[in-house]
């Protein structure tokens, strides 16, 4: 009995040492067809901003909302901020992973910043949110060294805007807060070279940091996922909904020109009735001439079962958030629905005819209604 | 005495285990939005878990006297545990902790259908070493026994296989079906007890009680409706957050539709496959109206897939005299008709075909100026078959000289990942093989369009504003962004930077490219064992093959000719079960591209593989204890099936003149009559085998067969683990039949060395 266990054993042992021998030599024989994936060290990158020493060598990052604790050698939840003997670095200063000029202004959800203009899209890799319908999950859930990334610094960025002759340079895909540093740097240089610069977020940045950054922002864009904290706990991992609308209020505090978005998910978020507190929050906190943006949702990521979001959802979470007060309330991603437009709460007449992200027409004047005069709040020039 | 109802009741089991393989599998794909990979890791499963049984109980049996109860107790749990997995098979989303719509990756499909698998493959695995030790103790002729049982199960799977896919999915639900395998099994072991001859034993006596009990509970849950109310419990379960107005099995898969808001969506086998009034716009209006604006004056369209889902009714916009649309499942479109009211249905200019499109094109005599190809990514080798070279090629006999192929893919306009460009790329370079002429239109669904005449999609903005189309997205400035020439550019030179591979019918590398792609979204560090495995090739496979020849032969001397002996037989019968599972996966294939995906014919491509594995079996079995010198004809038997892995990728690429011989043959009969060899050959080893292994040791007889079962079997789970996934798309269909060859070749050598 015991022979035969030795036997065995060995068997086995040489079975796997001659197949992983064999394996080994083989490797490298024929060119693979997969192009390799070997991606070098993440450089050594920037400093960070915004974070403090603790004990020892732990810092604690005080960016945004989860103020990790990170131990020597680790990094954030969002992967790209690095502790190296005590000191919190930026691993994607410089490194962005998305470069793409000539997006429409309305692609990200800003109706009332210069319709029909076009902007630089900016990104990293990583993000603080880990959402499961995430549209860009390749870069988002990913660490600096799994992706391809080119150098750029922030006035090659801002060179890119220009070149292309592009007004606008907008940090969007995955969060921003996370690149904050490299952000930053472009924001201030680009208002310097007569460019506008734009903030597509999720708003679970830090108010400190937040209000550094502001005075460098044209316009904001803040996604409020929901207004349930179990749906920040659980579809967003562990994420909290308090920071976003801490954010919102912050933002309305310095005046900088901000619009919501509220993805409505079926069976996620799609209640009326939190909807409802939704909107009466926005009139009272940020006032009622602020546009909000219900999107229908499509399967992505993870989310691959959940049908689209119902167009009678959208339209009831209008007219709801219309009851409520809300002046500028639009239904995305159905194209050619009325409600993609914008009109005057005053007169109801058509403003601004959009499909989708096509300015069909726009017959705002100086900022306000032609028909009525009633002023329009945005950034229109 | 006991002997012919032994072997008949392993007719239901046999019967019972094809059936609920099928129930339970097609449970698990349905919450799993099952790829390839999927199926593979559950097929292994599967079988790796009936092995643990069989080589449990051979151990066992071999100990402690057995007699029939035993067996019939066995039988017994089949019946009562078979409804709760059923059940746990379409709930097991919530038992895990999903949430309601999300994907899962492979660890948790491991794991779930590791529990839901479990209890009834280990119980078909104690079955069969339990019956073939009972069946053989004091046998004059054991490996005969043997060799009975091994056959009556090929053909109980082959019955349950051909009733399922011909008779019950047509008439009965999932539980009904269930039932009826269950009552088979209840049947089967009265008459082993045979109650009505006072059978000796308290215990025997006392499971006739719980047998008829079980019985008549059956019937009862049945005729009271409460087996139909656990269906569609069950079911609402399956769709939990979902508002579920309806569900039906169909041969091809599970059809659901869910209502909400007034929109209602369709699901096929747990794939979201439409949605409706309000479909994804951005989709079926750029599918349809960028190939049909590029033509100058489309007159005859044929759509593929995906037309119930909008992109016929904007087809049908456009004034075509004809279009021909080809959707596989009819259960699709009447689902569509009842639901979702879909009215371009009714268009006299519509021809419905409900076939495989495969076959469609290959036959159709039409000529097309467009044609629309609406389907899901490769993600399995099935749905592959619409993303090859020789589709293309088809295809394009098809087209008139200034016709279209419009299909697309997703993309991404923020970045795109290694793993997604390769998978693009290899689709785009397929293409670029076919067509001279090709051009895209980029996004995050990026439409692909390639003609045999050059193509200029600057056209499609003049021609939108001429035909005067009624869209919902599409009007000039959305025309002027998507299409200028820069973005277009753009896209073409991402996919041209680099040389892709070409997807092929017999090497359908795009399979593997969507896997990696999908693997990649859970477990973004397994990405770079996806790329590395891309290397393989057959020296992977003949190295390690050769050493262990080596090494083994080697350590002969001092293990002792017995030993020796025994584990050259054990190998031969693992290599003989992962030869078994690979060619059969392969003629499932080849089967696939050249007769379709007709369910009718593929039922009798399983079947047929079985019913030789029967015949073999039977053969052997009859002549086994006659036989002399065992290990020569065993030897003879490896030849065999060496010389068939050999010989099969020359016959499948010559089956197109094959079948010109014969003309008035069903082109499907060589195919069929191929897999019925490969099933025979297989066969013919396991009685011999046994009858080997059995002279030479002191072994107990449920060990021996038991182990030599569950060799088979772990042969077989490499088989389903390897050869879909990575040897048939990388490897390609030859030298995956060449790995065949190679392991069948070490196994020869290794039983000439202990001969």
């Amino acid at each position: 009995m015991e022979r035969t266990e030795l036997t065995r054993r060995k068997f086995i042992r040489l079975a796997a040492l001659t197949s992983l021998a064999a394996a080994g030599a083989k490797i490298g024989c024929r060119r693979s067809p997969m192009s390799s994936r070997s991606t070098p060290e993440p450089e050594p990158s920037t400093e960070a901003r915004h974070w403090t020493r603790m004990e020892g060598k732990t810092v604690q990052c005080q960016l945004c909302f989860r103020n990790c604790t990170i131990r020597e050698g680790g990094r954030g939840f969002c992967g790209v901020r690095e502790n190296r003997d005590g000191t919190l670095y930026s691993l994607v200063y410089g490194r962005p992973c998305s470069v793409t000029p000539g997006s429409p202004m309305e692609k990200l959800a800003l109706y009332h910043v210069v319709p029909g203009s076009l902007r630089l899209n900016l990104a990293t890799a990583g993000c603080n949110f880990r959402c499961s319908f995430c549209h860009n999950w390749e870069i988002a859930t990913r660490a600096p060294e799994e992706v391809k990334s080119r150098d750029l610094s922030p006035i090659e960025a801002v060179d890119v805007a220009v070149e292309n002759n592009l007004e606008f340079i907008a940090f969007t895909y995955t969060e921003p807060t996370i690149f904050y540093e490299y952000m930053y740097d472009i924001a201030r240089l680009a208002r310097g070279r007569g460019l506008r610069t734009l903030l597509n977020t999720n708003g679970a940045m830090s108010p400190d940091p937040l209000k550094q950054l502001l005075p460098h922002l044209d316009a904001v864009n803040v996604d409020l996922k929901a207004f349930t904290s179990e749906f920040y706990q659980k579809a967003v991992s562990h994420a909290r909904m308090e920071p976003v609308l801490t954010t919102l209020k912050v933002i309305e505090e310095q005046g900088t020109w901000c619009e919501i978005v509220n993805l409505i998910i079926p069976t996620l978020n799609d209640a009326l009735d939190r909807i409802g507190e939704m909107c009466l929050w926005i009139r009272d906190e940020m006032g009622s001439g602020i546009p909000v943006h219900f999107t229908r949702f499509f399967p992505a990521y993870k989310q691959t079962r959940l049908p689209p979001t119902p167009v009678e959802t959208l339209e009831k979470a209008r007219d709801v958030a219309l009851e409520a007060g809300l002046e500028y309330v639009y239904i995305g991603n159905v194209p050619g629905h009325a409600a993609n437009s914008t009109y005057c709460p005053n007169c109801g007449r058509i403003l601004i005819e959009r499909v989708h992200f096509s300015v069909l027409s726009n017959h705002i004047e100086d900022g306000a209604c032609p028909f009525c005069s009633q002023p329009i709040p945005g950034i229109w020039t | 005495m006991k002997g012919k109802p032994l072997v008949l009741a392993f007719l239901a089991v046999g019967f019972g285990e094809t059936v609920s393989q099928v129930l339970l599998i097609r449970e698990l794909m349905t919450n799993f939005q099952g790829n390839e990979l999927a199926l593979g890791v559950i097929l292994a499963n599967w079988l790796f878990l009936i092995g643990v049984g069989s080589w449990c109980a051979g151990r066992a049996a071999d100990r402690v006297p057995v007699g029939l109860s035993a067996f019939v107790i066995i039988q017994l749990l089949f019946c009562l545990i078979l409804p709760v997995q059923l059940f746990l098979a379409r709930t097991i989303n919530n038992l895990i902790g999903v949430q309601p719509g999300e994907m899962v990756g492979l660890l948790p499909i491991l794991y779930s259908s590791f529990l839901i698998l479990g209890p009834i493959c280990v119980l078909h695995g104690c079955q069969f070493a339990l019956g073939c030790r009972i069946l053989a103790a004091g046998a004059e002729t054991p490996a005969r026994q043997v060799g009975n049982i091994y056959v009556a199960e090929a053909l109980g799977s082959m019955v349950g296989g051909a009733g399922f896919t011909y008779l019950l999915v047509h008439h009965l639900h999932a539980f009904e079906i269930a039932l009826v395998t269950i009552l088979l099994n209840l049947m089967a072991a009265l008459l082993l007890l045979r109650p009505w001859q006072q059978p000796e034993g308290l215990l025997t006596r006392s499971l006739v009680g719980p047998i008829i009990l079980i019985l008549g509970l059956g019937a009862h849950s049945w005729l009271s409706g409460n087996l139909a109310r656990a269906d569609q419990l069950s079911r609402e379960w399956q769709w939990t957050g979902y508002n579920l107005v309806y569900h039906q099995d169909s041969v091809y898969g599970n059809i659901a539709a869910t209502e909400s808001e007034g929109q209602t969506s369709f699901y096929f086998s747990g794939l979201l496959a439409l949605t409706s009034p309000d479909p994804d716009i951005v989709v079926v209006e750029e599918m349809a109206h960028y190939p049909l604006l590029s033509h100058p004056a489309p007159r005859t369209v044929l759509l593929v897939g995906g037309g119930i889902g909008g992109v016929l009714d904007e087809i049908l916009k456009h004034p075509v005299e004809s279009v021909d649309y080809v959707e596989l499942d009819p259960l699709i479109i009447e689902t569509a008709r009842e639901y979702a009211g879909t009215e371009a249905l009714d268009d006299p200019r519509l021809r419905l075909i409900l076939t495989d499109a495969r076959l469609f094109v290959r036959d159709a005599r039409d000529e097309y100026d467009v044609v629309i190809v609406s389907l899901p990514p490769p993600s399995t080798l099935q749905l592959n078959r619409a993303y090859t070279k020789e589709f293309f090629q088809e295809v394009v006999q098809r087209l008139t000289p200034q016709g279209i192929l419009c299909f697309g893919f997703p993309a991404s306009e923020a970045y795109m990942s290694g793993e997604m460009i390769e998978h693009n790329r290899s689709i785009y370079e397929t293409t670029r093989a076919v067509f001279p002429h090709i051009s895209l239109v980029p996004g995050d669904w990026t439409v692909l369009l390639a003609s045999p005449s050059p193509l200029d999609l600057g056209e499609i903005r003049q021609r939108f504003g001429e035909r005067d189309l009624e869209t919902r997205l599409l009007n000039a400035p959305y025309l002027e962004y998507r299409l200028s020439q820069e973005r277009i550019e753009r896209g073409l030179n991402l996919y041209q930077a680099e040389e892709g591979q070409i997807n092929r019918d017999l090497r359908p590398i795009a399979t593997y490219y969507n896997l990696a792609l999908w693997n990649v979204m859970f477990y973004p560090a397994w990405g770079n064992v996806f790329g590395w495995m891309s290397g393989l090739n057959l020296g992977w496979v003949l190295s390690p093959a050769v050493l262990a020849v080596v090494v083994l032969t080697a350590m002969r001397g001092k293990a002792g000719g017995t030993r020796f002996h025994n584990a050259a037989v054990i190998l031969a019968i693992a290599a003989t079960g992962f030869a078994g599972m690979t060619l059969s996966i392969v003629l499932m294939l080849v089967f696939q591209i050249y007769q379709g995906l007709l369910y009718q014919r593929i039922g009798v491509l399983v079947a047929a593989f079985m019913l030789g594995l029967a015949m073999g079996g039977l053969a052997m079995a009859g002549s086994v204890e006659r036989v002399r010198r065992d290990v020569r004809v065993l030897v003879s038997t490896e030849v065999a099936i060496i010389g068939y892995a050999f010989l099969l990728p020359f016959l499948v690429m010559r089956l197109p003149q094959i079948a010109d011989l014969a003309p008035r043959l069903p082109r499907e009969v060589p195919l069929t009559l191929l897999n019925c060899l490969a099933g025979f050959l297989v066969g013919l080893q396991f009685p011999l085998a046994n009858k080997i292994y059995l002279g030479t040791t002191e072994r107990g007889l449920g060990r021996v067969a038991g182990g030599l079962y569950a060799s088979d079997l772990a042969g077989g789970v490499f088989g389903a683990l390897l050869t879909s996934v990575f040897l048939i798309p990388i490897l390609g269909m030859t030298a995956t039949c060449l790995t065949v060859v190679i392991l069948k070749l070490a196994s020869l050598a290794l039983l000439m060395g202990a001969a």
